[in-house]
């Protein structure tokens, strides 16, 4: 044992003594004695973190078995001082554990305070509490908070970060000087025919872009959507009707329509009360939007946002309209839904490639090469990752840079 | 153009780069940046109502003022409206007397005014609305549910046992399987769990790994700045 | 028009009418039926049973009035579970209506069944703004992000929440969820980077989206909609936590026959389509 750590091990016996001397006088009129105390507590730094946090650990009193001897445990901390006994320290009692747990484990406590402060050491204490008294078990030494630049249980997350980031960003590069093919998707080519339709009848169109607000990426591409269907109503002279669930998309959205307009050389069609606010509330929207149907018949209808379970109530009333309806949402729950009521549907990724494809913008395009290239990558890692386990599974011995289960435990905080 | 489109796209490279950095980054100030980042989109948004609230209210004036067809519902939104806003902010707006309520916690007060409006108002016109599901999923699935080509039937074949195997009266049809061994993985409900676990589980991942890899890459096109669409350019 | 035609494109409110009728009749005239209880099921009862009593639990509320029929009868199932077996039960909302679902089953629950106390056995620490934040916020600190309860009182003045520092001292979540924010971001936030464990109750309409985070472990089992309520019912009164069947199996009657008379509409609609079709080949 070095030095150091044996004169605080003999802090520690003495404050535990000195403890335990308050409490004689009281115990002679108690049926029980103190409880023996926890044991081996030890503390560490919590990894990955910004500081102000210690995580404990301590081995159970060995009175702590059902008896009641022990009805819980109280953590305590205080700034460590060099040359001060502990029981002069300055203690707060910072947390407490109820007993119960019987066995040999370990107990473990995570103190997390911006009362920690980073880099200054403490000490802290774990009494076993009872009918009897409290006894405590001292940290041998004094541990600190530190806060840490990089967390390393998400290495793996930035490595599929940078490496899906660069790929994108070659695509985006190459897809400058060279044309990128796109697959034809049915549902955006079904754009212009339903805006179309709806000038040939004469009936608006109505665009819903979710019902969640701009901080949702769902929103963002609806709202992305929604300046090339305005774009479109414009030269049309076709009716936009855009009800909206939430005060920002309704601002954010009056200035792409505007511009829209502005870009089709129509402003003179556009006014501020095609796109007007209706309720945050899911199912007053929903009814409010089905009554709008049902008023205003209109011969389009487009979903494309996130979206919940009002999403089959609002493609049903659509259909029951006779309108074209094309949904596009990245809501998984909600796909069935849109896929039978409506008349396309964009899934997931095609709903975030259409402002891409509809702009046609080549560098935008590149990004959706790039996605794929990405989507490629996944599907040989799963392969591969189910290929390695399945190996383990049957007994092949892998060497430990091949170990996928321990590389990419989900318990890490990956 | 400075206002509308420079000082946006900056505030959205900037607080983008750092929201991401913050993800790997736990040491402050970067750490609790990401997190105060979104609570100034919260505390933006609670105001916002305030725009919402106005354009419903002008939007209902004109029509009943311009006396447009089935104005008087415009009316009825309008005076809903305006009780349901003046009992909740009046937190001295209550049942009987006696009582003094700290504002903000009569919400939750049965004798509330407003708890009242809750309850036996939002509450059944919610669960009327969510009700509706139960018919529309049944008229979707009779129009849409059809054998028309192999994929589809699969479908439908799915369907059928998810929607036997999920209720007692159809977990009658396999109850005289045994529960043990080979044959009882024959149970329809045994078959609706594998569907569910395996088929779905699966392809609900491929969706979910999908529309990831979409965000990633809007994302970055919002950074990058090469999506502009969403503020009303090409 | 001739009749496969007409049953081919039947007019919906017939189909409404007939779905009605399949709801309302076996609620008026209930029956049971014997319900095998999932292993989704069984692994959220193994997972609360693992927990030594006196444990202390959180349940966070994304519900509303609209999926209150699908969730409450859960909530109540699983509340009574963990009061009796002497659990400190934690409540939040994610949800404002959240606030309002907590409020009602802790009073059925809480105080009318168990008379558990409040500030010692639960608390109901109510609604927070923010969605994820919030869960981000309570791993850091529940004193900062709940500073009182709903009661109008300092959260850290009330037993219960002495020690309860952060999520790190919350032994279990449990999620009763409805869309967002719900399941899905408290196993992104809370139960995969903090390890802790969790399970959910949910609706039906969200089973498929909350199963890949099932199966990969990070959430433990799953009640799904109205079956969900009934099968868990089930396995705690075969497990002897509960004298009689709840909500969840007295709305099984209806869903059974509702189903049922779904199928039978859809192989019907098939029939008709499949005949329309090959006269439509002949020709």
């Amino acid at each position: 044992m070095k030095p150091g750590n044996a004169r605080r091990a003999a802090l520690a016996v003495l404050f535990c003594l000195s403890l335990a001397s308050v409490i004689p006088a009281a115990a002679q009129d108690l049926p029980a004695a103190p409880p023996a105390p926890p044991l081996d507590l030890t503390a560490e730094d919590t990894p990955n973190d910004r500081g102000h946090a210690i995580a404990l650990s301590w081995v159970l009193s060995p009175d702590d078995d059902g008896s009641g001897r022990v009805t819980g445990y109280s953590v305590w901390r205080a700034v460590y001082r060099p040359g001060v006994a502990p029981a002069d320290l300055d203690w707060t009692r910072v947390g407490s554990h109820s007993a119960g747990y019987l066995g040999d484990e370990r107990l473990t406590h995570s103190d997390v305070s911006d009362d920690i402060v980073n880099n200054l050491p403490y000490l802290y204490r774990v009494e076993a509490d009872g009918p009897g008294g409290a006894s405590a078990v001292l940290l041998p030494a004094s541990i600190m908070a530190r806060a840490q630049w990089f967390n390393r249980a998400r290495w793996n997350m930035l490595l599929a970060v940078l490496v899906l980031s660069a790929g994108i960003m070659y695509w985006i590069q190459k897809a400058q000087t060279s044309d990128i093919y796109l697959r034809p998707v049915a549902g955006l080519k079904a754009f212009d025919e339903a805006i179309g339709r709806a000038t040939e009848m004469g009936n608006p169109v109505l665009f819903v872009p979710g019902i969640m607000d701009m901080d949702q990426i769902e929103t963002l591409a609806g709202v992305s959507i929604l300046g090339y269907v305005g774009k479109m109503t414009a030269r049309y002279e076709t009716p936009l009707e855009v009800p909206v669930s939430r005060s920002l998309v309704m601002a954010h959205a009056r200035e792409v329509v505007k511009e829209s307009y502005l870009q089709a050389g129509r402003p003179d069609l556009y006014n501020d009360d095609m796109i007007h606010y209706l309720t945050d509330d899911q199912f007053g929207y929903a009814a409010a939007v089905d009554g709008i149907m049902l008023r205003q018949k209109p011969a389009a209808c487009f979903y494309q946002g996130k979206f919940y379970a009002e999403s089959l109530i609002l493609a049903e009333t659509g259909n029951s309209i006779g309108a074209i309806q094309i949904a596009g949402t990245a809501s998984p729950a909600q796909l069935p839904f849109f896929i039978t009521a409506c008349d396309y549907t964009l899934i997931g990724e095609e709903f975030f490639a259409a402002s891409a494809y509809l702009s046609q913008e080549k560098r935008a395009i590149g990004s959706i090469r790039g996605q794929d290239v990405g989507k490629l990558i996944f599907m040989v890692a799963l392969i591969l990752g189910v290929f390695l386990v399945s190996l383990e599974a049957v007994g092949v011995r892998l060497p430990g840079w091949l170990d996928i289960t321990a590389l990419f435990d989900v318990s890490s905080g990956g | 153009m400075l206002l509308k489109r420079w000082i946006p796209l900056f505030i959205l490279v900037f607080v983008g780069v750092l929201t991401l950095i913050h993800w790997f980054v736990p040491h402050d100030p970067i750490g609790s940046l990401g997190r105060d980042f979104s609570q100034f989109f919260d505390i933006i948004a609670s105001f916002a109502i305030i725009l919402g609230a106005a354009n419903l209210l002008k939007l209902q004036s004109l029509k009943i003022s311009q006396r447009k067809k089935g104005w008087p519902f415009n009316l009825v939104t309008i005076i809903a409206f305006a009780l349901t806003a003046w009992v909740g902010l009046n937190w001295h707006s209550y049942f009987g007397s006696g009582h003094h309520y700290l504002a903000g916690t009569h919400v939750n007060n049965p004798d509330s005014h407003f708890f009242w409006v809750w309850w036996y108002i939002f509450t059944p016109l919610s669960a009327t609305m969510y009700a509706l599901l139960a018919f529309y999923v049944a008229s979707a699935s009779y129009r849409a549910f059809r054998a028309r080509n192999v994929e589809a039937t699969v479908l439908l074949v799915a369907g059928i046992i998810i929607m036997i195997g999920r209720v007692p009266l159809g977990q009658q049809f396999t109850a005289w399987l045994p529960d043990h061994g080979f044959w009882s993985g024959f149970r329809l409900e045994r078959i609706s769990d594998w569907i569910y676990s395996y088929p779905n589980g699966a392809g609900q991942r491929a969706v979910m790994i999908g529309i990831a890899l979409g965000v990633v890459s809007t994302s970055l096109r919002l950074i990058l700045g090469i999506e502009k669409s969403f503020l009303g350019e090409e | 028009m001739d009749l496969f035609e007409k049953i081919s494109s039947l007019d919906r409110r017939w189909i409404f009418l007939v779905i009605a009728l399949s709801i309302f009749i076996p609620l008026m005239l209930p029956f049971t039926q014997p319900l095998s209880v999932s292993p989704d099921v069984r692994a959220v009862y193994e997972a609360l049973a693992a927990l030594p009593e006196g444990s202390t639990v959180l349940c966070s509320f994304e519900y509303g009035p609209s999926t209150l029929p699908e969730v409450h009868p859960m909530a109540r199932s699983v509340l009574r579970y963990l009061f009796q077996r002497q659990h400190k039960v934690i409540v939040m909302a994610l949800w404002p209506d959240g606030l309002f679902m907590s409020r009602d089953i802790l009073d059925e629950v809480a105080e009318g069944e168990y008379q558990a106390e409040y500030g010692v056995d639960y608390i109901n620490l109510g609604y927070k703004a923010g969605n994820e934040v919030v869960i981000k916020s309570i791993a850091e600190s529940f004193s900062r992000t709940y500073p009182v309860d709903t009661r109008g009182q300092s959260t850290t003045s009330w037993p219960i929440m002495h020690g309860i520092e952060n999520l790190a001292n919350i032994d279990f979540i449990i999620s009763l969820s409805a869309g967002y924010p719900g399941t899905v971001e408290w196993v992104q936030y809370a139960a995969d980077p903090y390890n802790k464990p969790m399970t959910t109750c949910c609706t039906a309409v969200q089973v498929t989206e909350v199963v890949p985070y099932v199966r990969s472990g990070q959430c433990a089992g799953i009640l799904g909609g109205l079956a969900g309520a009934a099968e868990f019912e089930v396995l705690l009164m075969d497990e002897g936590w509960l004298t009689e069947l709840g909500a969840g199996n007295r709305g099984m009657a209806s869903q059974s026959v509702a189903h049922l008379v779904l199928v039978l509409l859809i192989i019907l609609g098939n029939v008709a389509f499949y005949i329309e079709r090959r006269r439509q080949r002949k020709f």
